[in-house]
């Protein structure tokens, strides 16, 4: 199983944290997500609303400090409102994922055997499967939604949470410990609340952490794919895809803007996820 | 070796599963394919009711959903996936004409990831400037946050329109013969926007770690200090034990590019199965999705196998318990 | 293991060289010129690929390819007037119920066979008893016999006159000998045509190109080029970077990336106008459309001007009406005019509420403008008239959705960023979008359900005359009653930017049809004509 838990693609990806670091990833994800919730406040202007009297401008230009599209459309605004879509799903996506993985496992722990089987075996085809081509196909059937991306980022990423719930509460379920709590007459939600969960608690908070990370990847993916939030909603994957035309045109900072965005948010997430994860390194 | 059997047995299992999950996908998605077919052909406009039953008898539709997955599993086995419901292609045609690029992008993305991340990984193992490691661990931190098309993109701004040394996209002028040569400079682009979009960053990582961690074990020391030569120290005793965790990720490594090689196809227009499936996606063609992603499906079973199996060969610890 | 590791060895070293030697094509844009002229040839880039290159299953607006390979007894010369094609003459009875063709003498298919009278009775009849498989078949529902006296002669009898039937008949005719007995929508032969038209296609391979050959056995004489290439490039950036870096000697560019054209000397910027024009069509279903008034201070409320200069800057006219580009063109501008909205909707019993917006009853004006998303301009044209409906009290809500969501619930589209416009007989183009007959609820294309008793009397008077001044007062009529009762808010005609070699000869200007397609109209007389 030990094998099988193994996170892909950025999740894996570690520095050894350093304290300044940590702070100053911290700060990035706080002022984005600050940003992002107090968008109507920083810019006067709608994200979708164009002006044709100020079309194209350069970043830099009075009352458009990143410039605009080419119709008109503030480039700042955009950034701010698309952070809020983005950063929706990567919060959702992942707030859902460990919920999800939390009840498979405790459901594979506490279960009868043919569900813990059933569940093994599926999170194993899961894990065997690129989660890009398992999400197109659910994107392909259900339609380009918000729903659908954060439903698509949790049905594909639930293992390794689910894994860790399961074993964390296998190994504590027969000690000492537990049984007497029991004895004491605590509730089986008092026990999972107070003893069970503490222990899975720091591994599954840095799957979550990365998680947020992976959404927002996957988010400006599917979008840039056509197949992520609707069109004509701003989220960062979106503005990628409309502006990526003027990346060989001169207009490089269109397209600089969102990526920019992407990988400063997902590179604090994983700096944030390093720390939060088990000192010993023993998963990832 | 009882393992592999073991391995074997699972991932055609995983691949039954597949079938079963892809053609429930087609079934119960919505919209009916027959309606699907004829108003795509009358521009959109919907049609007649009865024109829509007729074609629905005719693809087979109205049978039940056991007797159509039975009929379908066993077309496939036989390598037919149907008629794609857009041009009214067979799909298998396209599968052959498409999966064989992909297959040998991801192949040259898969090259390029180990030479390059032995390469750069080693270095950062081995030296004893820590600018230069530090430097390489911050550079492979930040490659990990950066999504596989913004590098894609950024290595097409940079190859192709500032520096304009190879082309664009595509595969070859048209009408020109495809020489190993015309491939290869097509083919540049997107093997290394591949491979340096996705697990780039973690294989150097795994191969530092692997290899610093035997760096000065005492066996190593002795090695050396028997004057064996320093490339005979680096490749037998430390590249060789220290590759094992590299080579385990390897495997689920290559589905990821696999999958990433989609993304990166639509990007440099590079004629793989990748482009089929996104338009499949976009469109509701679901037999040409459905069979893409069996046949990813089983290319990605198949490397994990394989992966599992190089494993196996640089670590006989493996190839004795069965669950790894 | 040793044989995996020398495989890496080779692919790696022959990346490396292919990547640092000359080989690259981005490097070789000198070379191109010459190359293309010594064995004539022409490549050119789009961004749309049809799904069959079989001409009755496209509409009358047909990609290159299926422009190049096929001719049909009439066809269209530069001012879309209707000339012989492989017809060489016709005679049309004065009742307008009986047509006579007379074919070319030696016709020949591309395969080598003849092509005969019985030919154009098989596509007649083909076509006409396709139904819902093939669109065209509208026009061919008042053909009652085809006839066929002799090898050369065709007779069509109509049972009702059908002024296009001219126009009708320049589809591309079909080969019996290859499709007798087939479904019309065969595949194999939509990916394989095989038609008369001066150039025959070589290999089509889906996603990447489609290749063609000069057809010897053309009835004008072998074409000036010898070989053209179609390469389908859907991104407008791949297209441009293609173009400039000469791996394409032409392309369909967008109105922003003219300016980075123009200053090559070895390239030259074709720029035609279309009968293409886009709108924002309402849909009648929904009742804050009832109002003709309202409609009438819809079309006041948009700047057309700033529209074409900010969204194909300048690439474009205001369009006041469906027959702008057409002979019969009649209609009076809607002029941008806040002014004129005020008065219309206080006319109308409408007052601005709260936050500015019309209302009637504490009803707001609100609805939904959509559009496909995948087509960049459609929605640029959508965002930009929402903010400019919302500025005048109108509470617009943009909301662009993928094709296939739309062509499942076109009923449930409230408003709709439409393109229709044809630059040939008039007839197919508004009949469909505007006579009641068409209703989306009965299979038709008037998506929005529009009808005015006034309209369908004049459509229909003018599909069935075959005087032609009688015509021009029909579609006079039409264009006045649309003008007071509008079906759609008009936007503008757009034009269409092909970029060809400096030295290329032959492509003339002619109002071009939807996408811009029938830039390839006269191909056959286009030539490279560099040392």
């Amino acid at each position: 199983m030990a094998e099988a838990v193994r996170p892909r693609g950025l999740l894996a990806v570690r520095l050894a944290p350093r304290r300044p670091a940590i702070a100053a990833a911290a700060l990035v994800l706080a002022v984005m997500g600050l940003a992002a919730v107090a968008a109507p406040l920083l810019t006067p202007y709608d994200p979708i609303a164009t002006d044709t009297a100020a079309t194209a401008l350069p970043p830099g230009s009075p009352g458009h400090p990143l410039g605009t599209d080419l119709l008109g459309r503030d480039l700042l605004a955009g950034l701010l409102y698309g952070g809020r879509t983005s950063l929706l799903v990567g919060l959702a996506a992942a707030a859902m994922t460990v919920v999800l993985g939390t009840l498979l496992g405790a459901a594979a722990a506490a279960g009868p055997r043919w569900l813990d089987s059933l569940i093994a075996r599926a999170a194993d085809m899961l894990l065997s499967l690129p989660m890009l081509i398992v999400t197109l196909a659910l994107a392909a059937v259900a339609g380009p939604s918000l729903a659908t991306v954060i439903v698509a980022v949790a049905v594909t990423s639930w293992m390794p949470v689910a894994l860790i719930a399961r074993a964390e509460l296998r190994s504590q379920r027969e000690r000492l410990y537990i049984r007497a709590a029991y004895g004491l007459g605590l509730s089986g939600a008092q026990v999972f609340r107070r003893h069970l969960l503490p222990g899975a608690l720091p591994p599954v908070a840095s799957i979550a952490a990365f998680e947020v990370g992976h959404a927002v990847l996957t988010e400006s993916t599917l979008s840039f794919l056509g197949l992520g939030i609707p069109p004509n909603r701003p989220s960062w994957g979106n503005l990628l895809t409309e502006t990526k035309a003027h990346l060989l045109t001169g207009e490089w900072y269109t397209v600089a803007y969102p990526a920019a965005a992407i990988v400063i948010v997902i590179i604090a997430v994983n700096v944030l996820a390093n720390a939060v994860a088990p000192a010993d390194g023993r998963a990832w | 070796m009882r393992f592999l059997a073991v391995r074997a047995a699972t991932s055609l299992l995983v691949v039954a599963a597949l079938s079963v999950l892809c053609f429930g996908l087609v079934s119960l998605a919505p919209g009916d394919p027959a309606a699907e077919i004829l108003e795509a052909r009358n521009g959109g406009r919907p049609v007649p009711a009865a024109a829509v039953a007729a074609l629905r008898a005719e693809m087979g539709l109205d049978d039940p959903l056991p007797a159509r997955y039975a009929r379908w599993a066993g077309d496939a086995l036989r390598g037919d996936f149907g008629v794609s419901y857009l041009t009214g292609r067979p799909v298998s045609e396209t599968l052959a004409d498409t999966v064989p690029w992909t297959l040998l992008l991801t192949g040259a993305a898969t090259v390029l990831s180990v030479l390059g991340a032995v390469a750069v990984g080693l270095v950062a193992a081995l030296t004893r400037r820590a600018w230069l490691r530090r430097g390489i661990e911050t550079a492979m931190f930040v490659l990990g946050g950066m999504p596989g098309f913004v590098s894609a993109l950024l290595l097409l701004y940079l190859f192709a329109a500032v520096w304009r040394v190879l082309p664009s996209g595509g595969l070859g002028r048209p009408g020109e013969p495809l020489t190993p040569g015309v491939v290869l400079t097509y083919l540049a682009l997107p093997a290394l926007a591949l491979t340096f979009g996705h697990h780039f960053g973690t294989y150097v990582r795994l191969i530092q770690s692997g290899v610093g961690r035997l760096r000065d074990a005492p066996h190593v020391e002795n090695a050396r200090v028997r004057g064996l030569s320093r490339w005979t120290v680096t490749t037998r005793h430390l590249l060789r034990p220290g590759l094992v965790p590299f080579t385990a990720r390897l495997g689920v490594g290559v589905g990821g590019l696999i999958a990433g090689a989609y993304a990166t196809e639509v990007i440099f227009s590079w004629p793989g199965v990748g482009r089929q499936a996104i338009e499949a996606a976009r469109s509701h063609d679901y037999p040409v999705l459905v069979a893409v992603v069996l046949v990813t499906g089983v290319v990605v079973v198949l490397a994990n196998l394989l992966g599992e199996l190089a494993v196996a060969r640089l670590d006989p610890r493996i190839r004795r318990s069965p669950r790894g | 293991m040793r044989i995996p590791k020398l495989v890496i060895g080779a692919v790696a070293t022959a990346l490396l060289a292919a990547g640092c030697g000359q080989a690259a094509p981005g490097g070789r844009p000198a070379q191109a010129g010459g190359a293309g002229a010594a064995s004539g040839s022409f490549t050119y880039a789009i961004g749309d690929e049809p799904e069959t290159l079989n001409p009755v299953l496209q509409d009358e607006h047909t990609d290159p390819v299926t422009e190049l390979v096929f001719r049909g007894l009439t066809r269209h010369d530069a001012d879309n007037k209707v000339v012989p094609g492989l017809a060489e003459s016709w005679r049309v009875s004065e009742d307008g119920k009986s047509y006579t063709f007379t074919l070319r003498k030696g016709l020949t298919w591309h395969d080598g066979k003849p092509l005969t009278s019985a030919d154009a009775k098989f596509t007649i009849e083909t076509v006409r008893d396709a139904g819902t498989d093939a669109p065209l078949s509208r026009n061919f529902r008042t053909v009652t016999g085809v006839e066929t006296p002799d090898e050369t002669t065709v007779k069509l009898t109509l049972d009702r006159p059908f002024a296009p039937m001219l126009h009708s008949l320049s589809v591309g005719l079909l080969p019996r000998h290859l499709l007798e007995g087939k479904k019309v929508t065969d595949p194999a032969y939509g990916r394989a045509p095989v038609g008369a038209g001066p150039f025959k296609l070589v290999t089509w391979k889906h996603g990447q190109y489609a290749e063609l050959a000069a057809f010897d056995g053309y009835y004008e004489g072998r074409p000036g080029l010898g070989k053209i290439v179609i390469k389908y490039v859907p991104d407008d950036t791949a297209r441009l970077v293609q173009l400039t870096g000469g791996e394409v000697d032409g392309a369909n560019i967008a109105p922003q990336q003219a300016a980075k054209v123009k200053g090559l000397a070895n390239l030259r910027t074709e720029v035609y106008p279309t009968a293409d024009y886009r709108a924002l069509m309402l849909n009648f279903k929904f009742p804050v459309f009832g109002d003709k008034k309202l409609r009438q201070a819809l079309n006041h409320a948009v700047d057309r001007d700033a529209i074409v200069k900010s969204v194909v800057l300048g690439y474009g006219k205001p369009a006041s009406g469906p027959l702008d580009e057409s002979p019969y063109a009649a209609a009076t501008p809607y002029t941008f005019d806040p002014a004129k909205v005020t008065s219309l909707m206080t006319e109308a019993g409408y007052a601005k509420d709260a936050n500015g917006i019309w209302a009637k009853d504490g009803k707001p004006v609100r609805f939904e403008l959509s559009t496909f998303a995948e087509e960049s301009l459609r929605v640029a044209i959508l965002n930009v008239a929402a903010t400019q409906l919302k500025a005048q009290g109108f509470d617009v809500v943009p909301m662009p959705r993928p094709r296939d969501q739309v062509r499942k619930n076109w009923a449930g589209q409230q408003s709709f960023v439409v393109g229709w416009g044809t630059p040939y007989d008039p007839d197919s183009s508004v009949y469909g979008p505007f006579h009641s007959s068409e209703a989306l609820s009965k299979g038709g294309s008037n998506f929005g359900e529009y009808a005015n008793p006034e309209v369908d009397k004049a459509l229909e008077e003018a599909r069935s005359t075959m005087d032609e001044g009688k015509r021009r007062a029909a579609y006079e009529r039409f264009q006045k009653a649309l003008a007071d009762d509008p079906p759609f808010v008009w936007i503008a005609y757009l034009q269409t930017l092909n970029v060809v070699p400096a030295d290329m000869t032959g492509p003339q200007r002619r109002t071009l049809g939807h996408h811009g397609y029938g830039f390839f109209w006269n191909a056959e007389k286009w030539r490279r004509n560099a040392s």
